[in-house]
């Protein structure tokens, strides 16, 4: 007979999932067993063995679900065969059908591991046996993976209890006997586990919540509701810490048991103090910087109130009548004077960019015409050194929507520095346009013979107040802001300054205007 | 014209320059370097018109100004704030702390002469008001 698969009826829905191995010398036995399980409405897949090579091959290649062994087999009895399956297997479910059994026999059986025994002339509670011994098997199964699933969960509250970075009390509700602590309690309060264990929450002054309010735990057994506020807590040293304290009960067997968190908030008040601190250095840091400002501003504007207020009351002639040339060295003294308060105007307006808006309006800016003031207003100081001073401009006007303070700066900046920083040689202010794919771009270039700028400084040079060189030495030459400025305005209006120098022989320094369209 | 005028400055050259504009064009001007010497001007003189500079040693333009309004007989004497304090705020600053007109340093003369007359202007006919509801009552 060979091994098999039955199932009810003859027909074989699937492939039955329940594997019987038969140890089971006598093939006409072993026809009677399957027969008797199968007409009892067991559908499995069997397979015949009797020597105790074949068991050994068939309990691990097969798999069987549960072994039916014959007690007498040619080269291993009952007892053996068993004792060698438990050996290998503690939980294969093994029923001894056998022809003949006594009390005593049946007894060692069941000691080596036999689940039952059924007797050949009593076939008809092989079934029954079997059935029994496969459910006890599962159940066994079952509880196995219920017992893994329990002690994995306590491990992973086990974790997180010791793991977390927050103090974790846990109590009896009713007696309010501690059961345990972590180790962040431990550290947060400073008493040891072992100072915890059996005592209770009133010991720690742990009852006491917020405004002498005792911790409502009848209220919370009943509702289920958690309990949570901020509690100022006595250290083991005597330091009171203030913590976030949140309590639940839950239920755990037949007790009730409270866990209670605490987080120390007293790093996070600090902070925020700290934090509060900063706030109130950086507002009054913000005021002293406003009021120096202010104050700037008004002792910059004093003098210009004399030098406008004069030359405007000598143009009014109140003293008595001007020369054409007075009165156009005098205009030019005015015009400068005010060209300085548009300045002081700028640089409070920069140094506002921070809190408020820079208002620079634009307008249809004729870009020559701020070219030919610039030079006409620095033209005195270049002769003064003994400079050539060149203006290129182009024939026709250069009209570009921008805002013709800003650039005035910039260029007046610029052309500035470069006569301030050449002792000799020249500088030149020269204005270039040209179209590219349909683009107008607009370019001034202003280039000096002058000292130039170390390769290792030129990223340097548009930082505020980062006067190359000996600071010193060159303090009373300016501010150390022009740069700074020129660089602010011309990203206010969309321009950008680009730097080409070499020390010792000079820079050109490129203004690069963006055409905002048609005018 | 020749409406008494009284500055208050600490800055010797805004007096020469106001004093030289003003009277140039007819006011009759006295000026004081304090706040304290303006106060007593004011009281000797009764001026038309008071221009008083606002940051001073000593006494500045807000405490003259208190002073001026406590005095019966110059209370409603119009003071005008010429002053380099131009920030955004402080005009307001000034106009609700009894000064009644706001000037920013550097001025422009011209426009600071006819600024003046206007205020000047102002207050003649305000009198004229008020004497003309004074005499029907």
């Amino acid at each position: 007979m060979p091994d098999g698969i039955v199932a009810i009826s003859g027909t074989i829905k699937a492939d039955p999932e329940l594997k019987i191995l038969l140890m089971e010398d006598a093939p006409t036995d072993a026809e009677l067993i399957v027969d008797s399980l199968a007409n009892d409405g067991l559908m499995f897949r069997w397979k015949r063995v009797e020597t105790r090579a074949g068991l050994a091959l068939a309990v691990s290649d097969f798999d069987p679900d549960i072994l039916l062994c014959d007690n007498n087999l040619p080269d291993i009895d009952g007892l053996s065969a068993i004792q060698f399956v438990r050996a290998r297997h503690q939980h294969l479910p093994i029923v001894v059908v056998t022809g003949s059994l006594d009390d005593e026999s049946a007894v060692e059986l069941v000691k080596a591991g036999a689940n039952d025994y059924v007797r050949k002339d009593r076939l008809i509670r092989l079934p029954i046996a079997v059935r029994l011994a496969l459910e006890n098997a599962s159940q066994r199964r079952k509880q196995e993976k219920r017992d893994v699933a329990v002690v994995e969960s306590e491990l992973r509250y086990r974790r997180r209890f010791e793991k977390a970075t927050h103090g974790i009390l846990v109590a009896n509700a009713e007696t309010q006997i501690i059961y345990d602590v972590n180790q962040s309690l431990v550290d947060l309060l400073g008493y040891s586990r072992d100072e915890y264990l059996g005592r209770t929450l009133a010991e720690f002054d742990l009852q006491r919540m917020e405004k002498g309010e005792k911790l409502p735990i009848n209220a919370m057994m009943e509702t289920g509701d958690s309990y949570e506020c901020n509690l100022p807590i006595c250290t083991k040293d005597g330091r009171s810490i203030e913590v976030e304290f949140v309590a639940v009960v839950f239920r755990a067997g037949n007790d009730f048991v409270i866990q209670c968190n605490m987080k120390d908030i007293s790093i996070r008040r600090h902070l925020e103090i700290a934090l509060k601190s900063k706030n109130q250095e950086l507002e009054a840091a913000s005021l002293a910087k406003d009021r120096f400002l202010a104050s700037m501003s008004h002792e910059l504007r004093t003098p210009l109130n004399s030098i406008i207020g004069f030359t405007g009351v000598l143009l009014m002639r109140l003293p008595g009548g001007l020369t054409p040339e007075q009165e156009k060295q005098l205009r030019s003294v005015r015009d400068s004077a005010k060209h300085l308060l548009a300045l002081i105007n700028d640089l409070l307006n920069l140094a506002k960019i921070g809190s408020g808006k820079v208002e620079l309006g634009q307008e249809a800016v004729n870009i020559k015409k701020v070219l030919e003031d610039v030079a006409a207003s620095l033209l005195p100081s270049a002769i003064a050194k003994g400079l050539e001073f060149i203006i290129v401009l182009p024939p026709c006007d250069v009209v570009v929507a921008t805002s013709s303070r800003a650039l005035w700066q910039i260029v007046t900046n610029l052309t500035a520095n470069a006569i301030k920083f050449t002792s000799k040689g020249r500088v030149s202010l020269e204005l270039r346009f040209f179209t590219t794919d349909g683009h107008r771009q607009v370019e001034i270039a202003i280039s000096d013979t002058g000292v130039g700028i170390h390769s290792a400084d030129q990223d340097k040079i548009f930082r505020p107040f980062s006067r190359v060189g000996d600071a010193v030495t060159q303090r009373e030459e300016g501010t150390g802001l022009g740069l700074h400025i020129s660089e602010r305005l011309a990203s206010l209006i969309g321009a950008k300054i680009a730097m080409v120098s070499e020390y010792r022989k000079g820079s050109t320094f490129t203004v690069t205007l963006r055409d905002m369209g048609h005018l | 014209m020749n409406e008494n005028l009284l500055i208050i400055d600490d800055n010797p050259l805004n007096i020469e320059l106001f004093s030289y504009l003003l009277g140039a064009f007819g006011y009759c001007v006295r000026t004081a370097l304090s706040g304290p010497d303006g106060l007593e001007l004011a009281r000797n003189a009764a001026p038309d018109l008071i221009i008083c500079d606002v940051v001073m040693p000593g006494m500045n333009g807000y405490q003259v100004v208190r002073h001026l309004r406590a005095d019966p007989k110059l209370a409603t004497v119009p003071i005008i704030a010429v002053t380099a304090l131009a920030m955004v705020d402080d005009r307001n600053k000034m106009l609700q702390n009894g000064f009644d007109g706001y000037i920013s340093k550097p001025i422009d003369p011209s426009a600071f002469v006819s600024e003046i007359a206007t205020f000047l202007i102002d207050r003649a006919s305000k009198q004229c008001a008020k004497s003309s509801f004074a005499s029907k009552a």
